[in-house]
């Protein structure tokens, strides 16, 4: 069996993940890139005899070095590993997709294009004829709609023909307007001479120099007779801008959008006005200035009312039907052939960390991610983006931040690597110490389990609004002292579409991924080590070593130190702990309304947990990742001390 | 700058919009175009000749070396002051403006030329240009520049923004919020502070 690989390229939202879904189905490997924070996707799949490899492509606009996606792509392409690259198009957005197809072509990529949601462009009025498409361009042009499959079976006939028939499926040269077509090809015979033209493409290599590519120039540099190359490149990108009177890269930008125009106007017909659908109704309801402003407070309310009250339900189910049978069953087994401190190291440890986490996730990050999933499938994400990016510019961010930040109310760890969709390094950074601060669901379990069971709903609220005003405090210190450009918000609004299940099952699985294989292991390891410490008596000692931080600074009990250090483990144990350090859970009895209060802001305050540390650190490596810690802990005992000084003051 | 020097800058922007035309500007074309009477006409140009900043040949004006520079630098506080740096009150103490771009505003030196090629080639007066953040809904306009850091500009130009194209304002977010443009058959969400430094020429010519 003959094995092919084809990687898929693409905007964002064009239907490439659902391609990709389609086409490989759970038989699908989830990774990283090698040294990089993105995600990379492969499956595989079988058809006519071929095992096939599929590589999905971060989304891309455009193959240009500045984010480390498009490097990646662009990189990943050089490599020439892919046999048939497919450049999935969205055929109601053809102008912009092309941007990337026309890079694509330069690089002489082996090119097929899946032309994809051509029903959408249906309903929009636009019919575009692909054969024509594909005469202009010298590639096969498939239509697609990947939501329900259709044209796939076609798609991946035409990438096993396209590879028998041995020809190339290299795409046609297309030449640019006069002024930039001239420098391009007298900078490609001076290329030519070059050895860097042995491995990429001569005109590829003069374009890139021509819009100044930093990385392209590095290469040449490289080369003997290089530096003279680059000069002459140098001469002739200042000679169109002199023209121009535009940065290079930007003529080049405007240049390849001329020639997608012609291309269009010659493949593309409007022929009936768009109708009036659900789509353009709920568009404009959901980003209406008052109504749009509603149904987004709604959103999340409901969203967050639903699955923190259903995942209770659910998580205390688990608790007495599966987590006390289990840890009973290991028990039984285990204490014939081990001493008992092991039994209990391994029981209250291994088992109930792992019962915890189940208690934790299955409730409620998956019911959460799930909606959130279907949300954005359905666009409505963007919208929220839209709405947000004014609140989210207080605090020195953008609109696109606030998903990362509605992931956070689920669990941190799949919040900070939700961070990805921004498109810096700066705005990354101070969106993951953004996300730090937004109670997750296992500190919203002990803001409601403590402050909302002993002193009411309204403290526990006015906790989340103590947060939030921390929140909103630091980042903007951060805000003023990270280095760099601050970046305003760019992004494409995606028409509304049906979400498909498949596509949600399969997105929210990605997201809870991440859950499951940085957070669960950490919480059932600090589970035993917390056991192991107290086994030994040794968490004891931490009680009179944190007396001047907890008493002197805090105003609370000196037994708190355990369950604010341990809490550092695994926080929705905080209040457990607390209730066994104390003796008693009638925690008003051994502590003021005012020290419960201040506990609890406190906890939910400094560094999140082990898990996102660890998550941080993947994210964001030591330094920043440490720095974000020491920001939360600071917080947290200004904050608190703040609160105990003020009652004090007032002689509450 | 006096109520007087407002009216000099406008005449001169009329009489370069008219050159640039291929028409020759006398007092009635450029009261014409002013909406101002002729004999206010003449007095602003009395003015004008006096700080030679035109001239007159037999019955029209041309402009000077010096007015020209004088245009390009009115252009550059308006834009200036009513895109980038809104209500303003530093400008005026500016003494190098291509340092102060390069510092304060994160334009380049290519983007800078680009920038004032755009304002010698502008078509039509300077006020007509709007930030895009300005425009209603449903409002079209052409892009002429784009005032910006190369990150941006680079990041527009790749989505379609790019000098020349014709974009259409869909909606606006309140209190200074994002705007949603439609720019090659997609829609682009352009955050507020970035849409006031894109200038945008309304369709429908001289007004």
């Amino acid at each position: 069996m003959r094995t092919i690989t084809i990687a898929l390229a693409g905007n964002a939202n064009v239907g490439k993940s659902s391609i990709f879904n389609r086409l490989t189905g759970l038989s699908q490997h989830v990774g990283n890139w090698p040294g990089k924070t993105v995600e990379k996707a492969e499956g595989t799949l079988y058809f006519k005899g071929y095992k096939i490899k599929v590589i999905d492509l971060p989304g891309a606009y455009s193959l240009s070095p500045y984010s480390v996606e498009e490097v990646i792509v662009r990189d990943y392409l050089l490599s020439r590993e892919a046999d048939v690259v497919v450049d999935v198009v969205d055929a109601s957005a053809l102008e912009r997709n092309l941007y990337l197809a026309l890079q694509l072509v330069e690089l002489q990529a082996p090119l097929i294009i899946a032309l994809n949601q051509v029903d959408m462009a249906e309903r929009r009025g636009i019919v575009v004829d692909y054969e024509k498409l594909s005469e202009i361009l010298g590639v096969k042009v498939v239509p697609t709609v990947a939501i329900t499959g259709e044209g796939l079976n076609e798609l991946l006939q035409a990438i096993v023909e396209a590879l028998e028939r041995g020809e190339g499926v290299t795409a046609k040269l297309l030449t640019y307007g006069k002024e930039v077509e001239e420098r391009i090809e007298r900078l490609e015979s001076e290329v030519r001479k070059l050895d860097v033209s042995e491995k990429y493409p001569p005109r590829w290599v003069s374009i890139k120099l021509l819009e100044r590519d930093p990385l392209v120039a590095e290469l040449v540099s490289k080369c003997e007779g290089g530096s003279k190359v680059l000069e002459l490149a140098n001469e002739l990108a200042r000679e169109l801008e002199d023209m121009h009177g535009e940065p290079s890269p930007i003529i080049i930008a405007s240049e390849r959008y001329s020639k997608i125009s012609e291309i269009v106007s010659r493949v593309q017909r409007v022929v009936a006005p768009p109708r009036v659908r659900w789509e353009r109704v709920l568009d404009h309801v959901t980003t209406h200035p008052v109504l749009g402003y509603a149904i987004l407070l709604s959103t999340i309310a409901g969203m967050l009312g639903l699955v923190f009250y259903f995942g209770g339900l659910l998580s205390e189910a688990i608790e007495v039907y599966v987590g006390g049978p289990l840890a009973e069953a290991a028990r039984a087994f285990l204490s014939s052939s081990l001493p008992a401190e092991a039994v209990r190291v391994v029981v209250d440890g291994l088992v109930v960390g792992f019962v915890a986490g189940l208690v934790v996730i299955l409730p409620y990050v998956v019911p959460f991610y799930a909606i959130l999933s279907i949300l954005e499938d359905l666009g409505y994400l963007a919208r929220v983006a839209y709405l947000a990016d004014n609140l989210m510019h207080k605090i020195g961010l953008h609109g696109k931040a606030v998903l990362p930040m509605l992931l956070g109310f689920g669990c941190n760890v799949p919040a900070c690597v939700g961070c990805r969709v921004l498109e810096t390094d700066r705005e990354r950074t101070l969106c993951g110490l953004a996300v730090v601060f937004v109670p997750c669901a296992a500190r919203t379990v002990v803001i409601l389990g403590a402050v909302g069971r002993y002193l009411g709903v309204l403290p526990a609220l006015s906790i989340y609004l103590v947060v939030f005003l921390v929140l909103l405090i630091v980042v903007r210190l951060a805000y003023r002292v990270a280095p760099g450009e601050p970046m305003d918000l760019i992004m494409e609004m995606p028409a509304y579409r049906r979400p498909s299940l498949r596509v949600t099952a399969l997105k929210t699985w990605s997201k809870t991924k991440s859950f499951i294989v940085v957070a669960f292991p950490i919480i059932m390891a600090a589970s035993a080590a917390l056991e192991v410490l107290s086994a030994m008596g040794l968490t004891e000692l931490f009680v009179p070593a944190m007396a001047p931080l907890t008493v002197g600074l805090l105003g609370l009990p000196a037994e708190t130190a355990i369950p604010l250090i341990f809490g550092f483990l695994r926080k929705e144990l905080a209040l457990v702990m607390l209730a066994e350090a104390l003796g008693t859970w009638e925690l008003l009895q051994a502590m003021t309304p005012l020290q419960l209060y201040t506990f609890a802001l406190v906890t939910s305050i400094y560094i999140p947990c082990v898990a996102t540390l660890a998550a941080l650190v993947r994210e964001f490596r030591w330094k920043r990742a440490v720095l974000m810690a020491i920001a939360t802990l600071a917080a947290a005992i200004i904050v608190g001390a703040l609160a105990h000084a003020l009652a004090t003051a007032l002689r509450l | 700058m006096s109520e007087r020097g407002d009216a000099l800058d406008c005449a001169l922007e009329v009489i370069m919009t008219l050159e640039k035309r291929g028409l020759r500007p006398d007092d009635a074309s450029i009261a014409e175009e002013l909406r101002k009477s002729l004999a206010e006409v003449q007095k602003i140009m009395e003015e004008a000749i006096r700080q030679g900043l035109a001239v007159k040949r037999n019955g029209y004006y041309e402009l000077t070396a010096e007015g020209l520079k004088r245009i390009l630098r009115h252009r550059e506080l308006f834009i200036h002051d009513r895109f980038v740096h809104r209500e303003s009150r530093w400008s005026s103490k500016v003494r190098d403006w291509g340092k102060h771009w390069r510092h304060r505003h994160g334009l380049t030196k290519g983007l800078l030329e680009s920038f004032y090629k755009a304002l010698t080639d502008l078509d039509g007066r300077v006020e007509e240009l709007r930030p895009l953040s300005d425009m209603e809904p449903g409002e079209k306009g052409v892009v002429v520049s784009i005032a910006c850091g190369l990150g941006a500009a680079r990041r527009l130009a790749e989505m379609g923004l790019t000098p020349g194209v014709q974009v259409a304002v869909v909606r606006k977010a309140p209190l200074r919020g994002p705007v949603e443009v439609e720019v090659r058959g997609t829609r682009v969400v352009l955050g507020y502070g970035l849409a006031s430094r894109i200038a945008v020429k309304g369709l429908g010519g001289l007004t």
